[in-house]
């Protein structure tokens, strides 16, 4: 189960109508055809596709011909002496999605209308200039992957980390199948920025155990970005940012939707999603509206690992979302709101009181358990509310402008063994946290090949504590932000520039257990962060780009006032409050090649942190439950370094390989290796698309292994055993992109990991010490759509 | 033809940004609540056959906090051939003007815990397995045992008490502890 590289339609831009786009994508990167003598003519007339009245002074270009229009005023435009062949034209109008049409003009004149979509609520300043998915691919100076819809729909996990695991450079730590946090490039939690629906998810990612409070089925299309230098979504990505991206409102068609279901074997679970939306939606007040709404129930029981049950891994979710939003000639806007609300389980055969009983559990191995789809504690409870507000508005020829408000609540409720039984149900961990956000941005028309987005954002966030224990201070936090990201697209060069500078400013409280040191402190923290970017096209398919990436992460809460026991490694993590910044430089460079039957992405990157923060062995700390492990907090210069790559071939037409690995070593100024760096991995795959049927369409069947290396680059000084053995698991996936059922069309692959049940560890499982990752698993995906647009 | 933009309505976007308001004030006092902790283990052992009682007090006055338990008030001295009915009692005293009996709430839950009693150091000194009191089951609990001491023991050394919670996994005949100690305290003794 490969995820392969995504054909993205046009630049980035992703519009509220992609029929344009859509356009873009299919149009492969053909030259035209050689110039004959006599001459055609292309005549057309540009429209708003919502809307369908006439777009004023769009471009309309022959890039191959070096020629350019500019349509009237009520949207026509003539192009005359093309040759006889098939000539490709570029329609692009700032605020609207460019269009390319490719037109074959051998048999005489044309007409076309050009139908141009508004676009909003994409935050990434490329190019205007249309080009095809291919040629934007190689001209991107980051270190990108994108999983488009299909993607997801196929590798589709049971939470969002374990449904972009098998990206180049990105890996996930797990706690059981229900908590997948997403690593890139060797960082996660603080240093990985997830944007969801264009909004930064603030969950208390700190957290071991705090996982994105995304729905699995609310994600449409993901982006990653690796490596430093996300300048428009915050100056702390030090490892990169996951961007989700929600399915666009339905402008256009009438009521539609799809039902999902997905199902997991190994832990027994059933998740289904059903979603309806309709864009032909009149509403008092507002006019004609688009609609959407998606509600998702997942419930799974404990997972199975080869020999043992994983008591208590069960979780249980129910989510839910809503969409309504509108589009007229000055733009779009939409207002979503989200909710995810899940109780899971943590393994109880982890959960540990003093250093002699982790050693004795670890000595002892798992103990025999039945199957249950029970959650006992220890246990959490996490809800996550998220409302938003976009709204786009053209300046003609001058801006696109984008506004975004939103606010999230996010309640955390951690639920322990101990205590006496009546207070069980009393959260030994609560934290609520609430976060209100506005963004605003300017796109920029195009000044000679610059093209580029300035903005503003803030951020007021507040974090109230309510349970029996300590974890982190309550306290304010405002952070505000200036950027700009500016592109320069010349015929082969591309050049990005960022620059961001951020101020943040936040006050602590003191708690009112005197056995706790949290004072009152206030901090504030400004810098800068910047990114320096080429790419550089060596012919139609191959392309190499370099980047340079300054980014900054001020200490968080955890860093800075923990005090206690993480109960799974028996840790005693000791903050300090005098932690300073962290920077990072990270360097890295691309070779991308786009073919027709293969496409290849190798990546390089050093990433170099000053003041990294990392937990640092110490004397043990003893309590009256006994001697724990001791850590402080602490900082070093770390360096990271790695490469990622990914490739596919279409050997012969029905047989395509796919292969897709990523290696990493992290060391400190010590030499010492850092700790939570992935192991070395590689995934091959072989997929056989089968001839089809009138019922069958595109089936395949793909076999495929994921080989991981032993990981012995580990931290030195842990009482108990660190490194983690390698080990190969083979996979199979047999499916059909349509089956029909009598009338009834739908998606459906059954996919098994692990095939030959295979007992292993990862080195990023926290349960590694006491039990075996979950075996074999058999994953039934099944997606129907209806109504209007399937 | 498309229309001038709305860019005056721009500032009514931003100014309702900063209308949010939200019952989110971190000002005010939070938790945490009470937490239930053992901060306090006392021993008492009482001569069988007559005498005064003597007892020692491990206290951890910051709880879960890290700075280690105070040393035992007293060490223990034991008589050569004596034998003393042993107590050992948990509380939760992070409230000095509320402590917390936690032994009874081990009490309560019997069957979900068991103290361990480890003689360090000591010759001829023995707190016997079965001197211990009884869950429900039959099986070992330990909130009361003896201590045997020999006619010709001698020594200064340690008992080690160790309070085990059994919890995932059942208690069993309660003969190996747990993986969650919920008390792991060494107190002192010599032998005169």
């Amino acid at each position: 189960m490969d995820a392969r590289q995504h054909k993205r339609p046009g630049p980035a831009w992703r519009g509220l109508c992609c029929t344009a786009a859509v356009g873009a994508a299919l149009a492969f990167a053909a030259p035209p055809s050689a110039a004959q003598a006599p001459t055609r003519a292309v005549r057309g007339a540009v429209v708003d596709s919502a809307t369908s009245a006439p777009v004023a002074g769009a471009r309309v270009l022959v890039p191959a011909l070096g020629r350019a229009v500019e349509a009237g005023p009520d949207g026509r435009f003539t192009i005359t002496d093309l040759p006889a062949g098939i000539v490709r034209l570029r329609v692009q109008l700032i605020g609207y999605a460019p269009a390319v049409h490719e037109i074959d003009l051998a048999a005489g004149d044309a007409q076309i209308v050009v139908r141009l979509g508004l676009v909003i609520f994409e935050l990434e300043a490329v190019s205007v200039e249309a080009r095809s998915a291919e040629e934007e691919r190689l001209r991107e100076t980051q270190s990108v992957s994108t999983m488009s819809a299909e993607d997801v729909v196929h590798e589709r996990g049971q939470t969002l980390g374990e449904t972009i695991k098998n990206l180049p450079g990105v890996a996930v730590v797990q706690y059981g199948p229900s908590i997948a946090k997403p690593v890139i490039r060797g960082l996660h939690s603080q240093r990985v920025i997830v944007m969801n629906q264009g909004v930064r998810q603030e969950g208390q990612q700190w957290g071991g155990e705090h996982a994105p409070e995304i729905d699995a089925f609310g994600v449409h299309e993901v982006e990653v970005i690796r490596g430093a230098g996300a300048i428009l979504y915050g100056s702390d990505a030090l490892g990169g940012v996951v961007r989700v991206q929600p399915r666009p409102l339905p402008w256009d068609t009438g009521l539609q939707g799809e039902a999902a279901l997905n199902s997991f074997m190994n832990n027994r679970q059933v998740a289904g999603s059903v979603l309806l939306e309709s864009g032909h939606v009149k509403l008092p007040l507002l006019g004609k509206s688009a609609l959407q709404g998606r509600l998702t129930r997942r419930r799974a029981g404990d997972a199975t690992s080869p020999d043992f049950n994983l008591r208590n891994t069960g979780f249980s979710e129910l989510n839910g979302s809503a969409a309504i939003g509108v589009q007229r000639p000055w733009g779009a806007s939409e207002v979503r709101y989200s909710r995810f609300d899940t109780d899971l389980g943590l393994y109880t055969g982890a959960h540990v009181g003093n250093l002699d009983d982790l050693l004795r559990a670890i000595e002892r191995g798992p103990l025999e358990t039945d199957f249950s789809y029970g959650i006992g504690n220890p246990r959490q409870t996490v809800r996550h509310d998220q409302l938003s507000w976009s709204t786009g508005l053209t300046v003609k020829n001058l801006a696109l402008l984008e506004f975004d408000l939103a606010y999230q609540f996010n309640r955390r409720e951690e639920f322990d063994n101990h205590g006496p039984l009546a207070s069980r149900d009393i959260p030994a961990f609560a934290l609520d946290l609430h976060t209100y956000t506005v963004d605003v941005r300017a796109h920029h028309a195009e000044v000679g090949p610059l093209t580029g987005t300035v903005g503003v954002s803030g951020m007021r966030q507040g974090n109230i504590s309510r349970g029996k224990g300590f974890l982190i201070p309550q306290y304010r936090l405002y952070t505000g932000g200036v950027y700009a990201l500016e592109r320069l697209s010349f015929e082969r060069l591309t050049v990005s520039a960022g620059v961001r500078y951020d101020a943040r400013w936040q006050r602590t409280f003191p708690v009112s257990d005197a056995s706790i040191v949290s004072p009152e402190e206030t901090r504030t923290y400004d810098g800068v962060a910047g990114l320096l970017g080429a790419s550089y096209a060596l012919g139609d398919r191959w392309s190499v780009a370099a980047n340079l990436g300054h980014a900054w992460r001020a200490p968080n809460v955890n860093e800075r006032f923990s005090q206690g026991v993480h109960h799974g490694t028996a840790q005693y993590g000791i903050g300090d409050t005098s932690l300073g910044v962290e920077r990072t430089l990270s360097v890295d460079a691309t070779i991308r090649h786009v073919g027709p039957r293969a496409s290849l992405d190798v990546g390089a990157f050093v990433n170099r942190v000053d003041n990294y923060i990392f937990l640092e062995p110490r004397d043990p700390v003893l309590t009256i439950r006994g001697a724990f492990p001791g850590y402080n907090y602490r900082q070093t210069d770390a360096v990271l370094r790695g490469v990622d790559a990914s490739a596919q071939w279409l050997v012969v037409p029905p047989v395509r390989l796919s292969a897709a690995g990523s290696l990493i070593r992290g060391y400190d100024r010590a030499g010492n290796p850092l700790f939570d760096m992935p192991a070395d991995r590689l995934n091959l795959a072989v997929r056989y698309l089968a001839p089809g049927a009138r019922w069958l369409e595109r089936p395949y069947v793909e076999v495929g292994t994921r080989l991981v290396r032993k990981q012995d680059h580990v931290p030195p000084v842990t009482v108990y055993r660190l490194p983690t053995d390698g080990y190969a698991l083979l996979n199979l996936e047999i499916g059909a992109d349509r089956i029909l059922i009598g009338s009834i069309p739908l998606e459906v692959s059954v996919a098994v990991s692990n095939l030959l049940d295979t007992s292993y560890r990862d080195y990023l499982s926290r349960y590694k010490l006491f039990v075996d990752d979950p075996g074999r698993d058999v994953v039934l995906r099944v997606r129907v759509p209806f109504g209007a647009g399937s | 033809m498309k229309k001038l933009s709305l860019l005056k309505y721009a500032p009514l976007l931003l100014a309702g940004s900063l209308l949010a308001t939200g019952c989110d004030d971190p000002e005010e006092p939070g938790g945490p609540g009470e937490e239930e902790l053992i901060t306090q283990v006392v021993i008492t052992l009482t001569p069988i056959g007559g005498g005064a009682s003597m007892s020692a007090t491990i206290e951890d006055p910051d709880g879960n906090g890290p700075m280690p338990p105070e040393p035992p008030t007293q060490t223990l001295t034991l008589t050569q051939g004596g034998t003393y009915d042993g107590m050992i009692q948990f509380f939760d005293a992070s409230d000095p003007a509320d402590v917390e009996n936690i032994t009874e709430e081990v009490e309560e839950e019997d069957d979900a815990h068991r103290v361990f009693y480890t003689v360090a150091g000591l010759t001829g000194v023995d707190i016997p397995d079965g001197s211990l009191d009884t869950d429900a089951n039959g099986a070992p609990l330990g909130l009361t045992f003896q201590v045997e001491v020999d006619a010709s023991a001698s020594g200064t050394g340690t008992i080690q008490v160790v309070l085990s919670h059994y919890d995932e996994e059942p208690k069993g005949d309660g003969s190996t502890p747990s993986n969650e100690t919920d008390a792991d305290v060494t107190f002192t003794a010599t032998v005169q």
